[in-house]
């Protein structure tokens, strides 16, 4: 691996301004996305994977501020003291894929003018030359028959084609990173199946890292080189998929695996293994480790003590003050 | 109309040859074109198809949402338009997908709960409501203290409880559920189906569980009921359908349900990522354009339900024996 990483997060702070005062949502987060390469970030709603990833990509809100560390972009701070860089982070370096694509879409657009659009505005394409592009994306997507499908408005298309069409927007630009969040929930999984393998073909052929954010491991195994999972603002656990699934050692992380319904088809149901309580809230984090009060492996350390983190094996990193002995 | 007594214990719900159709003339839509399936008592029947398969709208109709076409619908063994309207609430009740759509914003949960038995409602102390509320909280596992608050102060699996717990006010013989777990994170997915699972053995009720995710279902369900098109192409025992489905569809659905295994999830989304396979549906197989078994005949007639040795009936007259080279996605193998 060489040179800087295209995204590292050091030990990023971030609070949100509401109603009641500020709250933390990421209270020390230490990442990398490196070149070419899919990264999930895996936890349940408020774990602050959203937040990790909106926070590079200069998406977050006004009420949104750094409380501490940094955000590089290949080696450089893109969210320095008192100075916005963050405008920089959109459009060329990064394409974004979102759960709705009716909500990101105009519906009184043609999906070609819309694919289009930022074509003819950031790279100075004339309208021809853009729409020729859009057809030639759309195509690349998957969508078959992609002429005429660059006429239609978004409710003619269904889920699934409204998602490749936002993917052909993300890639208009040839942005570095594809950030994709949760971009399968809301479609049928034969959809989701086909939605992922072609993010994955795109990788392979245009080299674009994807930062990847879900609930759902099951989602995250096919598609990731590797995960971080998140809770309450940190990341607990990273490491390779294949390591990380075969084997997970925080105890979250292994909750959250045993959450996924796989298909067992035997004599009796199988139902997942829920975990028990809830995250908590953004400004509620317990003392010590956050996970102490849901683990069943909770001793004593655990409430009073944050767990450093730790190397769990060969490109692991887990938070957490089991042994690793103790834990098998 | 009298109750059919040809059965001394009717199924909880009961369709046959069930036709719904949206819309007139040439833009008219056969959302079911044809079903006939039942619900027994106390049994969990998972209903799985992909958007437009008709699965929803089935739901619909027993739920008194969606009026049939054609065909007989009968709740408890009587048709379900000779009952009245207490008769229906018992007999079944709905939860919802968008557990945020499907609670009134304005509502207390305590009034939120109440809602199915109001006719009930008149006669109780406000004390003996307040019990009652408290305690059907207390059975899907949420405190009594949430009886004042309001559905936006609750978590996503909080109102899906409620959800649950709303429907249970009016002890229902079916419950009917529609991807009610579909908008939760996994590990709050889990919970929930952990909570159904407990409340159908405690409460005896019987389930239709309509989702597109075939993973919720080997979690929950007795037997599986497969739909394309409006069309019912497989049924029967979970294990049988899950483990081993014999209609290309049910295949397809069950290829989709993503694993854990890294190794295997490459190799399937490495096959998935082409273009669709567009045409549509002539005479034949409404699955013909997307199978990849479709011989000629497929395309000529439509195949009907056969029965099979397991208890499952499939609606394919391709032999198994083109599925062979298949084995790799068996779990047993």
């Amino acid at each position: 691996m060489s040179g800087a990483p295209l995204l590292a997060w050091q030990d990023l702070r971030l609070s949100f301004r509401g109603e009641e005062g500020e709250t933390e949502v990421l209270v020390g987060v230490d990442l990398e996305l490196r070149k070419g390469e899919t990264l999930a970030l895996v936890g349940e709603s408020g774990s602050g994977k959203s937040a990790t990833c909106l926070a590079a990509l200069g998406l977050l809100g006004p009420n949104a501020r750094r409380t501490g560390g940094a955000i590089l972009r290949e080696g450089e701070p893109v969210w320095a003291e008192g100075v916005d860089h963050r405008a920089a982070l959109r459009g060329r370096f990064a394409g974004a894929v979102f759960q709705d694509p009716m909500s990101s879409l105009n519906p009184f657009l043609r999906v070609g003018d819309q694919v289009a659009e930022g074509l003819v505005a950031q790279r100075g394409l004339s309208r021809r030359a853009a729409r020729d592009r859009a057809v030639a994306l759309l195509e690349e997507v998957g969508i078959p028959d992609a002429a005429r499908r660059a006429r239609a408005h978004p409710h003619e298309l269904s889920g699934g084609m409204r998602q490749r069409v936002m993917i052909a927007m993300a890639l208009a630009l040839e942005p570095r990173v594809l950030v994709a969040d949760e971009p399968t929930t809301a479609l049928d999984v034969t959809t989701q199946a086909r939605i992922l393998g072609l993010l994955d073909a795109l990788r392979r052929t245009r080299g674009t890292a994807i930062l990847l954010v879900t609930h759902d491991f099951g989602v995250a195994a096919g598609l990731a080189d590797r995960v971080a999972v998140l809770y309450a603002g940190r990341v607990v656990e990273e490491g390779s998929t294949a390591a990380l699934l075969a084997a997970p050692f925080h105890p979250y992380a292994r909750a959250l695996r045993a959450a996924v319904p796989e298909i067992r088809a035997g004599a009796a149901p199988h139902p997942p293994r829920g975990i028990p309580g809830t995250p908590p809230r953004p400004g509620e984090r317990p003392t010590g480790c956050a996970f102490h009060p849901r683990c069943p492996w909770v001793f004593a350390p655990c409430a009073e003590a944050d767990p450093p983190a730790r190397t769990a094996g060969e490109g692991r990193v887990a938070r957490c003050h089991l042994e690793r002995e103790e834990a098998r | 109309m009298i109750a059919r007594d040809r059965d001394p214990v009717p199924p909880a719900a009961e369709v046959e040859r069930l036709r719904v159709r949206f819309g007139r003339g040439r833009g008219a839509v056969e959302a079911v074109a044809g079903v006939s399936l039942a619900v027994a008592p106390g049994e969990v029947l998972g209903v799985v198809g992909e958007s437009g398969s008709g699965k929803s709208t089935l739901l619909r109709v027993l739920a008194g949402l969606v009026p049939p076409t054609a065909g007989v619908v009968r709740l408890g063994g009587r048709a379900a338009d000779s009952l009245d309207r207490p008769g229906r609430a018992a007999a079944r009740q709905m939860v919802f997908q968008d557990p945020f759509g499907a609670l009134d914003p304005r509502r207390s949960i305590l009034d939120t709960l109440l809602e199915p038995r109001e006719a009930r409602a008149g006669r109780e102390t406000r004390a003996a409501r307040r019990v009652r509320a408290a305690a059907l909280l207390e059975e899907v596992g949420l405190p009594a203290d949430f009886l004042e608050r309001r559905p936006h102060e609750l978590s996503g699996g909080q109102r899906q409880r409620v959800g649950i717990a709303r429907a249970l006010g009016a002890e229902p013989a079916l419950l009917l559920l529609d991807e009610a777990t579909s908008a939760l994170d996994v590990s709050v997915q889990a919970q929930v189906l952990e909570l159904l699972a407990r409340l159908r053995v405690e409460r005896g009720f019987a389930v239709l569980f309509v989702t597109h995710d075939l993973g919720v279902l080997d979690a929950i369900a007795d037997r599986v009921a497969v739909l394309y098109r409006g069309r019912l192409v497989e049924i029967g025992p979970r294990a049988a359908v899950l483990g081993a489905p014999r209609h290309p569809y049910s295949r397809l659905l069950r290829e989709a349900v993503p694993g854990l295994d890294p190794a295997r999830e490459r190799a399937r989304l490495a096959a998935a990522g082409g273009p669709v396979a567009a045409g549509e549906p002539g005479a034949g197989c409404v699955f013909a354009p997307r199978c990849p078994l479709a011989r000629e005949d497929c395309r000529r007639s439509e195949p009907a339900l056969v029965a099979g040795p397991d208890g499952r009936a499939w609606a394919c007259p391709v032999p198994d024996e083109s599925a062979a080279g298949r084995r790799d996605t068996d779990p047993r193998g």
